[in-house]
């Protein structure tokens, strides 16, 4: 069950909120509203797990049980070397786990294509859906707990509950406790907070139905060429890459956006995870605005325990390529993975090593308005083309495919005949939503929002704003409607 | 802000949610659906079943699927689905010029096809043959050529030309300006000096023809082609067989754009369109399948033979819809087939989404051999399988056999010389009766040359290996577990380089 379905949005998200308004509406008179509301919360979690894949439950609720019972067991401690043995057990168990069932099918079809037998079939070893994302927020959990950062929830349901939760069980954002633990001991009904969760809800979606599922045939049929080995003209090319990185943005930012907007209209807050990363100056502020719930937490619970940037340049750019080796290797088992991730563990250490720098707190250098502009679009092209570039990479099946777009983009290679088929692909849909990505990836909406409550009272840029989402809503509607399942890109990993 | 105009919204959107499912469920109650039913009859398919969590297998939903199962179950039923899908698709393909699927769309609402269907790819110049490809292509059609000669009929392959290539007018000016060099060119060049040029019958200057005269061809949402379209694709086939039996075929049934009562009642022969179907009036002709063999084919239902009072030729026909959309409904239950061959064509036995392969060939030439057989494919197919795939070893060397020189009457093998043979068994019989083939074996002085498998039947064609007989051994070719009224072993210099 997916976000962008007709199913979830008419048949399972209506009679969940009405239940959940209702409760939190008991609030004032009733003193066990919330627990009760975060039971039918929970209640409606694990009917989402149920009805979206039943297999990886068994997993996640010994992961759950046994992170709570160990992050208890950390708080109740008053030894600190037992608190970091608890801690180092609960992290270490996770790990392994997460590593079992993250490649152990792949090592299975390994070992089986080698040896001719595999130890387990691969098929036992199915990644339960979201276990990336949910035993990171677990993990996150024990740590903070460890740290004294939030005491282990009250009630064992409400951690269920927010481990279970289901805007955010499949593909992040990766919301810790300590964001949403207040939610969980009071959360009035509030209407302009459910409101604005629909609106949020409605340009979700439409970022994922209107703008990258219509971008997504283009970067598919040039990546499909590249994978059987077949070059494309450097234009396609070009066009590929940068269909498929407008494409990942609206898809992953598109759930985002429509996970917050379900936690607000539960009467959640969550954290933004994306903060317009292609208008990023470097590479470095692109992972401060991309995937922001991710790259937060590996800063937080290995970048910075692996001592960050305190020890010296070597140090921290080893510190760097590690972080983000492995940021890669979450995202799937592939070659491509740490691939892509070292790559801009590389282009973070060029950036430390050869950018410009300044003291900190010191005030920007004072040049020519003209030098200025130059190096206000070098510094951006240099960080879209670093990331351009790594997409490539992330998309690419085998370095084989990454290999022969990248020579298809420097004009390298000769294209196969199969690229005169990739006409057909250019229409003016492909064309309206490349153009509203390409406008729309940069922070328009908030400047246009900005304008709009200047001139107008706030009721009716308010209700400008509502009539604006409830048209993205409908124009997506007809594309949901066509049954044509198209699951998140995210929900891979 | 006060909350009442966030309220106001959150009950409108609420509301909007919520009213597809409780307009259902009233028009359900009220036993007067007002929804068009989902899936609509163009999709060909079942409504998704309730899906039973403690359904007993084989009809048990696994658990993992179950979520998925319940989806497809909800979709089917949910409100104004049929209208919300239209509109979407009138957006997307006609507005905003989209390809939908494997749908593309053209000017004046006009489509295309392509990845299952790829003809615009095929015009584009997308998916060219390599040589060895074309080569495959040339030696099969070599092969059914050597074949028939052998056994006395014709093989034709009447290549259709799609949509795309016949009606490039209607294509969106950035694709139609990019037209490539399409697979049947390669093939026509490529068959210049075959023995095999006749038999390949190319289709679109017909079309075009027609179509600069002022006809309709194809359909304008549809990739077949219209009555008249496949009007012209019976008279090329019509030419063909005149051609090859000028004293038996005789004239076309003729078209008609007003038919005259006596064709229209039936009582004189004519083709019209009507209802955009071909309406053939052909007295005499009438369906006869009681000799149709109901396993060969993907749709053994709609394989069908008519037959004409006073007899004539036999022609057996594997084809796809291009040769029959038009003539009669898809499952043959909307009356008899007739087909618009000429007079002197007695029986036509037509097998739907069919090819010409070798076992299917022997099959039909069992106890009488046809005067023709006729496959159709779209030009487009010749990408998506090789020509081996539709030979066995006997067609292989058959094409070996077409290619080679003949001999100078009476003349011996040249010492050294590689020689490709045939050998034409009439009247072959097993002797265990029941057993599926006896073997040929051909011989030179003694020594086995080579050895086929032949089946019974009325006759049988079997091609040798090129092989090197002794210098001046007399060739002889016999059946072993086996014995035929007559047989006739002729053979062939195989040229350097001639063997594939």
């Amino acid at each position: 069950m997916v976000f962008g379905s007709l199913f979830f949005l008419t048949a399972f998200l209506p009679p969940v909120l009405l239940g959940h308004w209702a409760l939190q509406a008991l609030a004032p008179r009733w003193r066990r509203a919330t627990a009760a509301a975060n039971l039918w919360l929970l209640a409606a979690s694990l009917a989402a797990c149920f009805l979206s894949d039943l297999r990886g439950l068994p997993v996640f609720f010994a992961v759950a049980f046994a992170n709570d019972l160990l992050a208890r067991a950390v708080a109740a401690s008053r030894r600190p070397r037992l608190r970091k043995a608890l801690l180092a057990l609960a992290l270490g168990g996770d790990v392994a786990l997460l590593c079992v069932f993250k490649f152990g099918g792949a090592l299975a079809r390994w070992t089986e294509a080698l040896a001719g037998s595999a130890l387990l079939p691969a098929s036992w070893l199915v990644l339960p859906l979201g276990m990336s994302f949910w035993i990171f927020r677990a993990m996150a959990y024990v740590w903070d707990v460890e740290r004294g950062v939030h005491p282990p929830a009250r009630n064992p349901l409400d951690f269920l509950c927010w481990m279970a939760l289901f805007p955010i069980f499949v593909s992040g954002p990766i919301v810790r406790w300590a964001d949403v633990a207040g939610s969980f001991r009071s959360r009035p009904f509030s209407a302009p907070l459910a409101a604005s969760g629909f609106r949020r809800l409605f340009a979700g979606l439409a970022k994922k139905v209107l703008v990258a599922n219509n971008l997504a045939p283009m970067a598919d049929a040039v990546w499909a060429m590249a994978d059987a080995g077949q070059a494309v003209t450097p234009g396609y090319a070009a066009l590929a890459a940068a269909a498929y990185s407008l494409q990942l943005y609206f898809d992953f930012s598109g759930y985002s956006d429509m996970a917050i907007g379900l936690g607000r209209l539960l009467g959640f807050d969550f954290k933004e995870n994306f903060l317009w990363p292609y208008a990023s100056a470097s590479v470095r502020e692109f992972w401060r605005r991309w995937h922001v719930s991710l790259s937060s937490w590996f800063r937080d619970y290995l970048y910075i325990p692996l001592g960050g940037s305190r020890r010296g340049t070597a140090r921290t750019c080893l510190n760097v390529l590690v972080v983000f080796a492995l940021c890669g290797v979450w995202h799937g088992t592939g070659w491509m993975f740490p691939l892509w991730g070292l790559w801009h563990g590389l282009a973070l250490c060029a950036e430390r090593l050869f950018g410009p720098k300044r003291a900190k707190g010191a005030p920007p250098p004072r040049r020519p308005a003209a030098l200025a502009a130059l190096r206000f679009l070098a510094a951006r092209a240099w960080a879209l083309a670093a990331v351009a570039f790594g997409w490539i990479l992330f998309r690419s099946a085998t370095p084989g495919a990454a290999g022969v777009l990248l020579r298809s983009l420097a004009g390298l290679a000769e294209p196969a005949p199969a690229v005169r088929a990739l006409v057909l692909e250019l229409s003016p849909l492909f064309a309206a939503a490349f153009a509203a990505g390409a406008l729309l990836c940069f922070p328009v909406v908030p400047a246009l929002r900005r304008a709009a409550r200047r001139v107008l009272p706030e009721r009716a840029a308010w209700t400008l704003e509502s009539l604006g989402a409830t048209a993205l809503g409908a124009a997506a509607l007809p594309f949901l409607a066509s049954g044509t399942r198209q699951a998140f890109l995210y929900f891979q990993f | 802000m006060k909350n009442a105009i966030p309220a106001a919204f959150l009950a409108l959107w609420t509301a909007a949610l919520c009213t597809p499912q409780a307009a259902r469920l009233l028009s359900e109650r009220t036993g007067r659906p007002a929804f068009e039913p989902f899936p609509s009859r163009t999709e060909n398919r079942r409504q998704n079943p309730w899906p039973d969590l403690f359904e007993k297998a084989p009809r048990k939903v696994p658990h993992s699927l179950y979520g998925r199962a319940l989806e497809n179950w909800y979709h089917d039923r949910y409100a104004w689905r049929t209208e919300l899908i239209r509109f979407g698709r009138r957006v997307s393909f006609e507005w905003l010029q989209a390809p939908v699927g494997r749908d593309v769309p053209g000017l004046d609402g006009w489509r295309f096809m392509r990845i299952t269907w790829r003809e615009l790819e095929d015009y584009l110049g997308a998916i060219p043959l390599d040589d060895a490809a074309i080569a495959e292509w040339v030696a099969l059609f070599e092969a059914r050529h050597a074949w028939a000669e052998a056994v006395g009929t014709s093989v034709m392959t009447l290549l259709a030309a799609p949509k795309a290539q016949v009606r490039w007018q209607q294509l969106r000016p950035g694709v139609r300006d990019r037209r490539g060099r399409r697979i049947a060119d390669q093939l026509r060049d490529a068959l210049a000096d075959s023995p095999a040029r006749d038999d390949v019958l190319f289709v679109d200057e017909d079309l075009a023809a027609a179509f600069a005269a002022g006809r309709e061809v194809f359909f304008y949402e549809d990739h077949h082609p219209c009555p008249h379209g496949i009007w012209v694709l019976y008279e090329r086939l019509n030419r063909r067989l005149r051609e090859l039996h000028p004293e038996r075929v005789g004239e076309s049934i003729p078209w008609f754009d007003d038919p005259p009562p006596e064709v229209r009642a039936g009582l004189a022969p004519g083709c019209w369109e009507e209802n955009r179907r071909l309406v053939v009036s052909s007295p005499g002709e009438r369906q006869d399948d009681g000799t149709i063999p109901h396993d060969a084919a993907r749709y053994p239902y709609c394989n069908v033979q008519t037959v004409r009072d006073g007899g004539g030729l036999t022609v057996v026909m594997g084809h796809d819809s291009f040769m029959r959309f038009t003539l009669s409904s898809w499952l043959g239950g909307d009356g008899s087939v007739r087909f618009p061959f000429a007079r002197g064509v007695g029986r036509v036995r037509a097998f739907l989404f069919h090819r010409l392969s070798p076992g299917f060939l022997e099959w039909e030439t069992r106890s009488s051999v046809p005067e023709a057989f006729v496959e159709q494919f779209p030009e487009f197919r010749l990408a998506e399988a090789r020509g081996g795939g539709f030979m066995d070893a006997s067609f292989r060397a058959a094409a070996v056999f077409a290619r080679a020189e003949e001999p100078a009457p009476g003349a011996a093998p040249p010492p050294g010389a590689k020689i490709a043979a045939r050998a034409v068994f009439d009247g072959v019989a097993t002797d265990a009766p029941g057993a599926k083939s006896c073997t040929a074996v051909l011989e030179a002085g003694g020594r086995e040359l080579g050895r086929r498998p032949v089946s019974p039947g009325f006759r049988r064609a079997v091609f040798f290996d090129p092989a090197e007989p002794a210098a001046g051994a007399a060739l002889s070719v016999r059946l072993e577990g086996g014995s035929a009224a007559s047989t006739n072993l002729v053979w062939r210099l195989v040229r350097q380089g001639a063997a594939r």
